[in-house]
């Protein structure tokens, strides 16, 4: 009996010891990401760039602005990123944060969420340790790691949605220790390449012309000295590489940043003739390529034709031709049908493609900036309003035309050729337009064409064209080119 | 107030208990939920609501046992607001209530309220003729009515005859069905009837697919046997499995010859293996942009476009590759805003017709359709039979399928493959014996030009892959073809 007792209360013992565990709650599973439990460093980057875009749709739904609608601001080249990206970095990283013992096995990773943590300090080390780790006479993967590093530093894309600001101060310090001693001189020609968007950007805004000008030199020292081999394999790397496809256009563009931007308006505050002298002799310093091929073909220092037009809207000038004599114009070709959209009975833009739209606006804006600029915009026409034919005439045509500009806010006078399409045999039947009269007065070679939405050209009060570009949002070079005209024809009065 | 849940519109479709889940949305069921979604609308602008529907009754197994066996459906409605304003907004749901479907009209809504610029849109087009279109071959009550329990059945039987054998067989047996339904208010002036171009009224299609692999795990042979078709009732699966295993067993014992350049019969199956890659070019955009691309020709620097081979000799005279919506071998589904009419993409050799969008024919060649490429297609025959073929054959292989295409070279379309499941040595006119596989390099320009004889045209085995896709058969011959060149022999059986 005494035994039994003994058992029962043996058992007892066991059963008091365990009941807790033996009951489970029902508990919804804990769904919140804690994002320092992973154990990568490609999971801490995913996460960085999650809450990247998580920021990024939470600022548009309050602003309801989309950023690529607004003109550019240089400003938010300085912004930095937002807290919460740094503050997921900084609790990912923990495990990564040893910078002497962390492992390089993900260093393109690691690097940037180090500047997205705002350990910058640390993002050095790292740079320095994985760039130390690079076999001495691997000269090949020593370039390649600078390339990647000063990359990362500059916030080239994919590295653009993590690294915010780029650090121009530490990708500048590195490049210029460590590009030197990069063998390869057309690597090192792209090393330096990089900074060139960026730099060209701020030096415009005078916020960093001693760094825009020290890269520019080491730049201007390599393309001086570049053999045509070089410049072959750099034009065949270029494209793969994601710089430009055209390696002298690049190199003129350097040359430009070199010599300064000032000293070519300076050189038109003088005269016409002294701005093309200037530009074309550069491009023959730049490119080694003759005098009249500026630009590819971009037409300085040719005399404007006058515009043709079998209907003219909007004119108020007693038919004089345009561009007008002793007046700064802007000579602009829509230059595709498919710009010109449909407005509705209350005046509202119902379609227009996105290209379009930031032509005709930045169209707009020049208009609204300088009144005594003299705009023309050209146009021909197609026998359809968007390949609606019935009750299509040329001046119908016209009108709508005119309508679809002032929508924009674009009043400036319209001149329209009347043209003829024919069409090639059957099986192509392609519609083909021949160039009309004004198109052919100003296609200047074979190189330069008109098939910009918007394409202008820049005349000076005698007529000789200064500049041609397509208008964007953002007409920059048209800008402080005109300033100079009008302060010129000012200071002439 | 608290919304209600359930279907008080009727909009869902319902399912008394205990009776199987509506597989795929009936027109009455699409039509409502079209309807229903358009009247939750608020707030002017226009609607675009698209249903569609997908089933998918699966069967797979391998060494002779069965390895899952499943079916799948998915609803899916996807509702595009746009604000009066030209704002848009999409949600979708898969839910089918009426609260669910109002939170997606309401979340459309939101989101347009968001929307980008004017810049992005359809655009407007002139409206398409009323076509006439043809009653395709579509649908399958055979193929719909096929249960998991007909399917466990079939499978069934094709596994007890490869195990008689002794043999392994491994395969997939699919029925599928779809349907479509899209309706939008916008450009009420682009209507033809109710529906825009852009628009697909409800449309209702099914597929049944069957492969099977058989291999003898100890003699080295293996065969395979495969078909497809809108109808079930096609589909001799009975006659597949016999293939297969009359394939393995003549396949046993194969010996190694030396790769090189032999004159092939290549079977249909093969023949379609061949053309994929080629199938999927005839396009106009790319060669007419000038991308490298089998039909780009050149560019016209008198005219200053591309060209692409419209109108030239591209294959053997005796090929003619079309496609037909009213073939009642081949089922094609025509969107709304396709030529309904019968398309030869290369007519008797020549390239005769090239696929392209709507914007295209609109633009370049006044017309107001689009052409789909050769989504499915029938080449031409001839009247030789696979004996008669063999017969005239002094040494050559038979070539019964190809696998693991990679393409080489986009312009001549080289393409790298390896021979599958049965190839035989023909020696003066007689198989002499099984063939170890190669890996083959060729084109199919080269082959549609090196054309000794051709059979009769039947239907292969040319599966769709992706939920709820439309069909895509093709009906081809075999061909006697000489000069086909393998590069290597390979382990693979």
């Amino acid at each position: 009996m005494r035994r039994h007792r003994s058992a029962l209360l043996a058992l007892a013992a066991t059963l008091a010891a365990v009941p807790a565990t033996a009951q489970t709650r029902f508990a919804w599973p804990d769904t919140a990401v804690d994002v320092s439990t992973y154990t990568t460093v490609q999971e801490c980057y995913a996460a960085a760039l999650r809450v990247q875009e998580l920021v990024s749709l939470r600022e548009l739904r309050t602003r309801g602005v989309w950023r690529d609608t607004v003109t550019f601001d240089p400003a938010e080249l300085h912004e930095a990123g937002p807290a919460a990206v740094a503050e997921t970095a900084q609790r990912c990283l923990r495990r990564f944060a040893d910078v002497d013992s962390v492992s390089l096995d993900g260093f393109a990773f690691l690097l940037p969420l180090y500047l997205a943590a705002g350990w910058d300090d640390r993002a050095g080390a790292l740079a320095e340790r994985r760039l130390a780790a690079v076999a001495r006479e691997d000269e090949a993967a020593r370039g390649a790691v600078v390339d990647t590093v000063v990359a990362i530093y500059l916030a080239e894309a994919p590295w653009n949605d993590v690294v915010k600001p780029p650090r121009i101060g530490l990708a500048h310090a590195f490049a210029s220790k460590h590009t030197p001693l990069v063998a390869d001189r057309v690597q090192r020609f792209q090393i330096y390449v990089k900074f060139l968007p960026i730099l060209a950007d701020m030096a415009r805004e005078r916020a960093d012309t001693a760094r825009a000008q020290d890269v520019v030199a080491r730049l201007v020292g390599i393309a001086d000295s570049l053999t045509e081999a070089e410049r072959e394999l750099l034009a065949e790397k270029a494209p793969l590489l994601g710089g430009g496809d055209d390696v002298a256009q690049q190199i003129y563009g350097i040359y430009s940043i070199y010599f300064g931007e000032d000293a070519a308006l300076d050189s038109l505050r003088r005269s016409t003739a002294a701005f093309v002298n200037l530009r074309r002799t550069l491009w023959v310093r730049a490119t080694g390529r003759p005098p009249e091929t500026f630009g590819w073909g971009m037409p300085i220092g040719e005399q404007a034709s006058p515009i043709e037009a079998d209907i003219w809207l909007g004119r108020d000038d007693g038919g004089e031709p345009r561009p007008t004599a002793g007046r700064i114009s802007l000579v602009a070709f829509l230059a595709n049908p498919e710009c010109r959209g449909r407005v509705n009975a209350t005046e509202e833009v119902m379609y227009a493609p996105e290209v379009c739209v930031a032509a005709l606006v930045g169209l707009r804006r020049l208009a609204e900036r300088f009144p005594t600029l003299d705009i023309t915009v050209v146009a021909r026409t197609y026998g359809h309003f968007k390949y609606i034919k019935d009750g299509i005439t040329p001046e119908r045509e016209a009108e709508l035309t005119k309508r679809w500009l002032e929508s924009f806010g674009v009043k400036a006078p319209l001149a329209m050729a009347i043209t003829d399409a024919w069409w090639l045999p059957a099986p192509d039947r392609r519609r083909i337009e021949p160039a009309d009269v004004n198109t052919t007065h100003y296609t200047f070679g074979k190189s330069w064409r008109l098939d910009a939405p918007v394409e202008a050209f820049l005349v000076d009060e005698d007529g000789i064209i200064i500049h041609a570009g397509s208008m964007g949002r953002d007409n920059r070079d048209f800008t402080r080119l005109i300033e100079v005209l009008l302060e010129r024809q000012r200071a002439g009065q | 107030m608290t919304p209600r849940r359930g279907n008080e519109g009727g909009v869902a479709p319902r399912e008394p208990a205990g009776e199987e889940p509506v597989r795929i949305l009936a027109e009455a069921d699409c039509e409502r939920l079209l309807e229903r979604a358009h009247a939750l609308a608020r707030g002017g602008g226009d609607t675009a609501v698209t249903v569609s529907s997908w089933w998918h009754g699966e069967l797979r197994w391998a060494r002779n046992r069965v390895t899952s066996s499943a079916d799948r459906r998915e609803h899916l409605v996807t509702v595009i607001r746009t604000a009066p304003t030209g704002h848009r907004g999409a949600a979708q749901t898969n839910q089918l209530d009426d609260v669910s479907l109002e939170g997606a009209v309401r979340s459309a809504e939101r989101v347009s309220t968001l929307g980008r610029a004017a810049g992005r849109g359809l655009g407007y087009f002139p409206p398409l003729p009323a076509y006439e279109r043809p009653a395709a071959a579509i649908w399958s009550d055979a193929t719909y009515g096929l249960t998991d329990a007909a399917r466990g059945e079939i499978a069934r039987s094709l596994i007890a005859s490869a195990e008689a054998r002794g043999a392994f067989s491994a395969g997939y047996l699919e029925v599928r069905a779809g349907a479509y339904a899209a309706l939008s208010t916008a450009f009420p002036e682009l209507r033809t009837g109710r529906h825009a171009f852009w628009e697909q009224p409800y449309v209702r299609w099914t597929q049944a697919q069957c492969s099977m692999t058989v291999r003898d795990p100890k003699l080295g042979g293996s065969g395979w046997a495969g078909g497809s078709s809108f109808d079930w009732a096609r589909l001799d699966a009975t006659a597949l499995a016999a293939r297969a295993l009359e394939k393995c067993v003549a396949s046993r014992n194969p010996v190694a010859l030396e790769p090189g350049r032999y004159t092939v019969i290549l079977e249909p199956q093969a023949v379609c293996d061949l053309l994929e890659f080629l199938m999927g070019t005839f396009e106009r955009e790319p060669p007419e942009r000038g991308y490298r691309g089998p039909w780009r020709l050149g560019r016209d620097e008198a005219l200053g476009l591309w060209r692409s081979k419209l109108g030239l000799k591209v294959a053997d005279e005796r090929v003619t590759i079309a496609h037909d919506f009213a073939d009642p071998d081949l089922g094609i589904i025509a969107t709304q805003v396709e030529d309904p009419r019968p398309v030869t993409w290369i007519d008797r050799g020549v390239l005769a017709s090239l696929g392209h969008a709507l914007r295209t024919d609109v633009r370049e060649l006044e017309g107001r359709h689009a052409l789909r490429g050769a989504t499915g297609y029938r080449m031409s025959g001839g009247d030789t039979t696979l004996e008669e073929m063999m017969r005239t054959t002094r040494r050559g292989l038979l070539v019964s399928r190809l696998s693991n295409m990679r393409l080489l070279d986009v312009e001549s379309q080289l393409a790298t493959g390896l021979t599958r499941d049965g190839l035989w040595l023909i020696e003066n006119g007689k198989i002499t014996k099984a063939v170890r596989n190669f890996r083959f390099t060729e084109s199919p320009l080269f082959v549609l030009n090196s054309i000794e004889a051709m059979g009769e045209a039947v239907p292969v085995f040319r599966p769709t892959r992706g939920e709820g896709e439309r069909l895509t058969p093709a009906v081809v011959p075999p061909l006697k073809v000489r000069d086909f060149s393998f590069t290597s022999l390979i382990d693979a059986v």
